[in-house]
Parts: C-alpha cells; sequence; structure tokens
C-alpha cells in the first residue's frame, strides 16, 4: 500500500490514482479540472512523487526525487508552460521530440500542463496526436477550471478527475492542524469557499485575509454610495491593479450570492459570516431581481476584464450600475 | 510501465468490429470487391466514433494478401501485422494539428511519386485535417485531385466545415454518426466481459449516456472506473465518480422547480453541493431529465421506454405539475448553463441563478386556463413569456418598473374609449421588440419617445432629441410593424420633434409624472446643487429632464 499523499480533502480522487498506480494501470493522461486554487497542480506534483519516488513506500516526501519534483527539478518532470505564460506550438514540439527519449532516473517521464486552458489553440491542437498515443512511459498531466475550457478532443483523451470544493469542516481541521486559532481558522475556512490552496495562503499570509475582509467590506459601501463622482472614484482606484480587481470582483460574487442566500433565509449556507450584520438590512432593501442582475453584471464585468477590455471603462460602468441603498438611521 | 489504455487496446480491427456505422462499412467493404476504390476519401464525424480506426482498415484491406476479397483485411497477413504493430511503410500517418504548415504538405507531396514498398498502395492518412492551414491546403489540392495510382488520400476531421470546398469536392465523403446508447454498452459489455471486469449493467448503460454517442469516451472511462477500483462496478460507483446525481434528487429538484420553492431548490443544490456533486455535470443532467419530463408530457408514457417504475412514477407525478411551455423555458436555461460557465461564472452559481430566474419568470408569467390535467390546486400557467432576467437592470435609485412582458403574438388589447393611455403604459414594449429584433438604435430612439395623441388611424409620437427623431422617420415602418404586432392595430405613426409640433394639439391623458424643464427649476438650494453637479448638466443639454429628486436620508457616513 502506498504511502498517504500529501493531499488535504479529495480523497476519492487520491484512492482511485493509488490504486491505478498499485494494479500498474496508469493511465497515459490525466486531466484535473476545478476552480483555482482548489488543489489540482498539488496533486498534480503529488502523482509525480509517488511515481518518480524511490523509497519503498512512494511518496515519501523525503528522498532527493520527492525533493526535486517539490521544487519542479526533477529531469523527468517538465512543467510547460510557465507560470502565466501560455503554451505555444513551439513548445509543443519541443516536447514531441523530448518524449521519445526514455526517462533519466526513474521509470516515467511526467509532462505537466498547468491551465491547459490557456494554451493556444493551434499548441492544443499540435499536442493532440502525442496526447493520444503517448510512449509507454511517458505521463501527462493537465490542469483546467473546466472541461468546457478545453478542446473536446482533449478532453476525450485523458482520463478526467473532476476536482470538487472541499467541505468546510475538512478545511477547518486542516486549518487547526497548522495551528490557526479557532476564530481565524472559521472565518478563513468560510471565505475559502472550498479552495483548500487559498485556505493555505490566508492562513500564512495576513495580508490576504484582511484584504478579503476589506473587499467585501468595499461592496457594501459601494451599494450604500450614492454619489456618482465617489463611486467612478472607487472605479477608479480598483482599476489601477488589475489582478487585485479581478479578485475583488470574485469576492463580490460570492457577496452578492450570500444576500440571494439570505433573501431565501439560508443564513447557514452563506460565505462572508463576518459581514452578516451589515448584509442583512441591505438584502431587505433590494428586491431579488436587483441582485440576481447585480451578480450577472459583477460575472460580464469579470469576463470583460479576463478579455483585456479597457479596465477602467469597464469597471465605472459597474459601479455606476449597481443598486444603490440609502442608509438608514442607526 | 503504464499499461496501454483499452481503448487503444480495443481499437477495431476490421469492418465488422466497427460499431454503429454500417453506413459507411458496408460502403467501403462493397467498393473493395468491386474494386473501385477512391483515391480520396474525408472521414468526418464527432470524436470517438471511429474514423481513424476506419481508415487503418481500410488501408489495411486495400494491401491485404488474401485471396478472397471480401475477408479484406485478415489481419494475419505480413502486411497488416505491419499495420497493426505501426511498422508498415506504406501506411503514412500525418498528424495534421501538429504538422500545420505548407512545407509539410510540400514534403509529403515529394515522396508521394515513390513506389510503394511492399505493398499495392500507399495510403496517406491525414488526421485533424481542418488544422491544415489555408496555403497547406492549396499546395494539397492538386495532388489530391489527380494523385498517382498507388496512392490514396483518407483525410479525417471532426470539423469538415473548416475544410476548404475545393478539398471536399475532391473526396468522397463518408459522414461518422455518433453512436447509439444501446451500441454502447453491448461494447461495453463484451470489453468488460473480456477484461474481467465485474460491470453492473447500469452502471455501463449510466457510462454510455454519459459517452454522448463516443466510442472513445465510453471505453475510457470504463477503463478509468475499472482501473481505480476495487470489485464490483457499481451504478453508485460511476455516479460518485462522475459527479453525478441520482434520479431521486433529481426528483427533489424539479418538484423545487415546479413548486417554485427556491428556497427548497436552494437548500437541495446546496446539500448536493457538499456532497461533491459536479455542478456542470448536473445541468447537463438536468436537461436531460427534463426532456424526459417534455417527452412524456408531449407523448405519453410510451414516448419514453425504459427506466424503473419509481422513476417512471416519478416522472408521470411531475409531468402533471408542469406545463410544456414552462418545461422547454427550463431547458433552454440549463442548457444556457453551459454557456454562462465559459464565460467565467462558476458553475454552481449559474444553476442557482437558473432556479431564481425560474421562480421569478413565473410571477410575472401572464396566467391562462390550467391545463385539463392541472390540479386546481397548483394551477400552472400554460405558457411563460420570454425570459426577461438578462435586461437592463433597474437604474440606481429609482424604483423598480417590472419590464412589461410581450408574449408575441398576444397584442394587448387598448382600451376603445382611451387608447392613448393604454399605448403610453405599453410603449416600452415597442422598444423591446425592437431589442429583440436586433434594432438596437431604433430601440433607443423609441424609448426616449411618447406617443402624444391618435387622430384616426394616424399615430403622434414625440421625440425629445433630433437624432431619434430623424432615425424614427427614416425607419417609421419598423416602428409601425412593432406597433401592430403589440397592439393589434396599424397606426401609421407621424414623427414630432418635441418642442417644434406646428398644429398638433397634444393630448395629455393624466401624466404620471410633473414634467420640469431645466428653466423651470426653482432656485432652490438643493436644485442647484444638482443642476451645478457636471454631470447632471452633462445629462440636462443632451436631452434630460430633471423628474424627481431624491433627498439624502441622512448623512453619509463613508468608512
Amino acid at each position: 500500500m502506498c504511502e498517504k499523499w500529501p493531499i488535504i480533502g479529495h480523497e476519492w480522487v487520491v484512492k482511485r490514482l493509488q490504486q491505478q498506480i498499485k494494479q500498474g494501470r496508469l493511465a497515459h493522461a490525466y486531466l484535473f479540472t476545478g476552480p483555482a486554487h482548489i488543489g489540482k497542480r498539488t496533486l498534480g506534483q503529488a502523482l509525480a512523487q509517488a511515481l518518480l519516488c524511490t523509497a519503498p513506500k512512494p511518496p515519501c516526501g523525503q528522498c532527493r526525487a520527492c525533493r526535486l519534483v517539490s521544487q519542479n527539478h526533477h529531469p523527468d518532470m517538465r512543467i510547460v508552460p510557465e507560470e502565466g505564460e501560455m503554451l505555444k506550438v513551439g513548445q509543443v514540439r519541443d516536447i514531441e521530440a523530448d518524449i521519445a527519449r526514455k526517462p533519466v532516473e526513474g521509470r516515467f517521464k511526467l509532462f505537466l500542463f498547468p491551465n491547459m486552458h490557456m494554451a493556444h489553440p493551434a499548441a492544443a491542437n499540435a499536442l493532440l496526436k502525442t496526447l493520444e498515443e503517448p510512449p509507454a512511459h511517458a505521463i501527462f498531466v493537465l490542469t483546467a477550471p473546466t472541461q468546457a475550457a478545453l478542446l473536446p478532443t482533449i478532453v476525450s483523451r485523458c482520463q478526467v478527475y473532476a476536482l470538487r470544493p472541499l467541505a468546510m469542516q475538512t478545511i477547518e481541521e486542516a486549518l487547526r492542524q497548522w495551528q490557526i486559532d479557532d476564530a481565524r481558522a472559521v472565518e478563513i475556512a468560510h471565505l475559502a469557499d472550498g479552495r483548500i490552496g487559498w485556505a493555505r495562503r490566508a492562513a500564512q499570509d495576513e495580508w490576504l485575509l484582511a484584504k478579503r475582509r476589506q473587499w467585501g467590506a468595499d461592496f457594501i459601501d459601494l451599494i450604500y454610495t450614492r454619489n456618482r463622482w465617489q463611486r467612478l472614484d472607487q472605479a477608479k482606484r480598483l482599476a489601477g491593479n488589475s489582478q487585485e480587481a479581478q479578485e475583488t470582483l470574485t469576492a463580490w460574487t460570492t457577496v452578492l450570492r450570500d444576500m440571494l442566500l439570505l433573501h431565501y433565509q439560508m443564513p447557514d449556507t452563506i460565505i462572508n459570516t463576518n459581514l452578516l450584520d451589515q448584509l442583512e438590512p441591505l438584502t431587505k432593501a433590494l428586491t431579488v431581481m436587483q441582485i440576481r442582475q447585480a451578480l450577472a453584471r459583477v460575472y460580464t464585468t469579470k469576463s470583460y476584464l479576463e478579455a483585456n477590455v479597457n479596465a477602467l471603462l469597464a469597471l465605472e460602468t459597474l459601479h455606476l450600475r449597481l443598486p444603490n441603498v440609502q442608509r438608514t438611521s442607526f | 510501465m503504464a499499461e496501454q489504455a483499452l481503448y487503444r487496446k480495443y481499437r477495431p480491427q476490421n469492418f465488422a468490429e466497427i460499431v454503429g456505422q454500417e453506413h459507411v462499412t458496408i460502403t467501403l467493404q462493397n467498393a473493395l470487391r468491386e474494386g473501385r476504390i477512391a483515391h480520396a476519401y474525408l472521414f468526418s464525424g464527432p470524436r470517438g466514433t471511429g474514423k481513424t480506426s476506419a481508415a487503418r482498415i481500410l488501408a489495411k484491406a486495400v494491401n491485404c494478401l488474401n485471396e478472397d476479397v471480401a475477408a479484406r483485411p485478415d489481419n494475419t497477413c505480413p502486411l497488416c501485422v505491419a499495420v497493426n504493430e505501426g511498422r508498415s511503410l506504406d501506411l503514412i500517418e500525418i498528424d495534421a494539428a501538429s504538422h500545420t504548415g505548407v512545407d509539410n504538405i510540400r514534403e509529403m507531396i515529394d515522396r508521394v511519386n515513390l513506389m510503394p514498398s511492399e505493398g499495392r498502395y500507399k495510403v496517406y492518412v491525414i488526421d485533424e485535417v481542418h488544422m491544415l492551414s489555408t496555403s497547406a491546403f492549396n499546395a494539397l489540392l492538386k495532388t489530391l485531385e489527380e494523385p498517382p495510382a498507388h496512392v490514396i488520400f483518407i483525410l479525417a476531421t471532426t470539423e469538415p466545415h473548416k475544410v476548404l470546398p475545393t478539398v471536399l469536392s475532391r473526396c468522397q465523403r463518408f459522414a461518422f454518426r455518433r453512436i447509439p446508447e444501446g451500441l454502447i454498452k453491448q461494447e461495453l459489455r463484451l470489453i468488460a466481459d473480456r477484461e474481467q471486469i465485474d460491470a453492473e449493467d447500469a452502471a455501463l448503460a449510466r457510462i454510455a449516456r454519459y459517452a454522448n454517442g463516443g466510442m472513445r469516451d465510453a471505453v475510457s472511462l470504463l477503463d478509468q472506473l475499472a482501473s481505480s477500483s476495487s470489485g464490483q462496478l457499481t451504478l453508485q460507483d460511476v455516479n460518485e465518480f462522475l459527479g453525478a446525481v441520482t434520479n431521486e434528487a433529481m426528483g427533489v429538484l424539479v418538484t423545487a422547480l415546479a413548486e417554485r420553492d427556491t428556497k427548497k431548490g436552494l437548500a437541495q443544490l446546496n446539500v448536493l453541493r457538499e456532497q461533491g456533486v459536479d455542478m456542470q455535470q448536473l445541468a447537463a443532467q438536468m436537461v436531460d431529465y427534463l426532456r424526459n419530463l417534455l417527452l412524456w408530457k408531449v407523448g405519453g408514457e410510451t414516448a419514453l421506454p425504459g427506466g424503473d417504475d419509481a422513476y417512471r412514477q416519478q416522472l408521470a407525478e411531475q409531468a402533471q405539475h408542469l406545463a410544456t411551455g414552462q418545461l422547454s423555458r427550463l431547458i433552454r436555461d440549463f442548457s444556457s448553463v453551459r454557456t454562462d460557465v465559459r464565460g467565467g461564472m462558476e458553475p454552481h452559481v449559474a444553476i442557482e441563478l437558473t432556479f431564481v430566474d425560474a421562480a421569478n419568470a413565473a410571477n410575472i408569467s401572464t396566467p391562462t386556463a390550467p391545463s385539463k390535467e392541472t390540479t386546481a390546486k397548483r394551477a400552472t400557467p400554460h405558457t411563460a413569456p420570454p425570459r426577461t432576467g438578462r435586461t437592463l437592470p433597474p437604474k440606481s435609485g429609482k424604483s423598480v418598473a417590472k419590464p412589461p412582458s410581450a408574449p408575441a403574438g398576444t397584442p394587448v388589447q387598448l382600451d376603445e374609449n382611451d387608447p392613448l393611455t393604454g399605448l403610453r403604459r405599453n410603449w416600452k414594449m415597442v422598444g423591446h421588440l425592437l431589442r429583440r429584433q436586433k434594432l438596437y438604435r431604433l430601440q433607443a430612439g423609441v424609448n426616449s419617445s411618447t406617443p402624444v395623441r391618435i387622430e384616426g388611424q394616424r399615430l403622434f409620437i414625440d421625440f425629445q432629441n433630433e437624432l431619434s427623431y430623424n432615425l424614427a422617420t427614416q425607419e417609421h415602418r419598423q416602428v409601425e410593424r412593432a406597433v401592430q404586432q403589440i397592439f393589434g392595430e396599424a397606426f401609421k405613426i407621424v414623427c414630432l420633434l418635441q418642442g417644434q409640433h406646428e398644429g398638433v394639439t397634444i393630448d395629455t391623458p393624466a401624466p404620471q409624472v410633473e414634467k420640469v424643464t431645466p428653466t423651470q427649476i426653482k432656485p432652490d438650494n438643493d436644485m442647484s446643487e444638482i443642476a451645478n453637479d457636471p454631470l447632471i448638466k452633462a445629462a440636462l443639454t443632451t436631452g434630460g429632464r430633471i423628474v424627481k429628486i431624491h433627498k439624502k436620508g441622512n448623512e453619509e457616513t463613508n468608512g
């Protein structure tokens, strides 16, 4: 039996992968899908460790091979492309040339393609043939947010594991094990919304959590702001940092979703528990259609930002169109 | 050692093994028997339906050494074996997706004239041919039209519409079809038996359905499940793996939809999400389920064979409570979840919104007589209006006016004595209709106009600015048509520009809001402050009016 994998949650996937390794019936291509920070890459790395580890009970996490894998330096593991870049045809041709060569150290050669959905269409197509019938020592690991984001021809050549958000309980327990105090563990577990990777980062980085709180509070302020100059001003500030704008909008979608849930009297299921007191009056002041349309707007704006439109313009439009509520006297 | 995937191990090796494509295999076999082999074929069809397999089999068949033409390919002669082992020199497989350039094609053309090394024919299989660049296609044209007698081209693609028509016309075209579920299930059973995989029938049926006509998808899924689980492969296994939902859980969701109990629906969704159900898969299943309901409703029980009794009873029960129009709208909505997700929306949010919309659309639908099976208690409206969820949201600060619904084909009744009021009240609908016809500029114009007077069949419309006025004057026929569609009366439109009605008296039947022109603003502190706001100023100069001023409640506390 294999050693425990360094993965939190996703037991059903790990169980199956272990079984495959045990029976020697590995697939030649895996596709892990799921939202950002859910653990796709970590899982790919764990799989690489399990296959390349030299200890009797892989993955040990201690041996040279395991350490090299976790540092992305193992000669039999390639991660293409670099973080944040898109896969290009040239890189695929490189891989095609490389793949025929036998592994240097272990029995396998692993090719990790994080964010396959960002690949250039030509590159994705160029990969098809290799992905279909690679040499026996090659194993591909692809990751993407959804299957729908990839060419169907790619998906059908892979064993797909759709990673799902973890239960809040699981994340909370993990956080407690990392010596996070109770109140913070509960808050982070809620805000993580099933994404263990985010929880881990938030636990280590006080700043991230503070920012996340701020984004939620910003949204509520915005709804109470009637003055359009102030709104435009906020939009301008947000547009200054496109990376953060994306994350802010993601946070806003969770706030709006919480408002929908509150509207239907389901306070136990909301994510932004820290804002509950403020969200309740806000929800009462808006109609369900207003909330729903605001949510759709935030999503549309988010997709615009991803499509690289003029961020300031998109955000200004959003800020002007979000509903307004009069602050009642306290 | 990674074992060969089952879909590679069980690739069909002769024509008989290709499942569900008889129209292709029989034609090809007949052609072979009569020695009428074309010099170029194009195999098109969805993924996993047997294109590449058929190409390889055809390549073997034309070169096979078996005496009996009907028995080719026999998979035992040296040439067939060479192909099966991937070392034949006369079968050249080109991956067009990674060799898209014109140089790759030129290189190939250069060698086309060389004679085959062993067999009678040299077979070029060009897979994913739609990826070739235009110049590569063009370079191929001449050779494809009149290749040497010893050459056969087989082009394979999932997207024939991307292939140049000049290429298409030079090939014999074979369209592969999605393989029916039943046949996929049979094949899975066959493979399971040979591989000694212990699998439940229901589990295989679920896999077959999930594969959606693609054999490769089905076989790899079976492979994946069998290799990663110990013991019998059950339906529960498959569901857990796919993140799929049982029919019972599905029933709860649909009942919530039928009863418009959004809370219940959202709660159930939340439970499923905690269980790790894949929300995109859920949307697909939802469409499937609703479609079954629709079939049941339209065609009765006989329309839908199969399924166990509990499931059938569930369908029968729910079919009573959902109207046909409602079902078809729900199916559309759940189908659009897919596009929403592609647009970056998280799947669970997309589905939740669909539930919210379902309840809301029902609220503004026009009730008609309940269908005869519908119980009086839960009278459901027959038809729901087109979805209005995506229309513009109300402007901030103002009260929410529901956009008037406009079910096509049912004209709004105008009061005979006072048609103008009805027209005004529903004037927005003209805009909505124009919007649906994609006449956005005209819609904008109509939205900034008001009907002011009716004289016989002439309808006077007052426009706020010159731009709209000009546009509407030019396109008055479109407006007339829209008005007729909505109100059922054929008016002739007369356009007026605000402030320039010469000789036309304007009826003002009970205006809803006091019109205040900028010059009439009282020298109130508030007013002047607002009128000085640069935004308002800009709005006023482009034809805006201050209609009402909301006073701020308390001083805002920002922070």
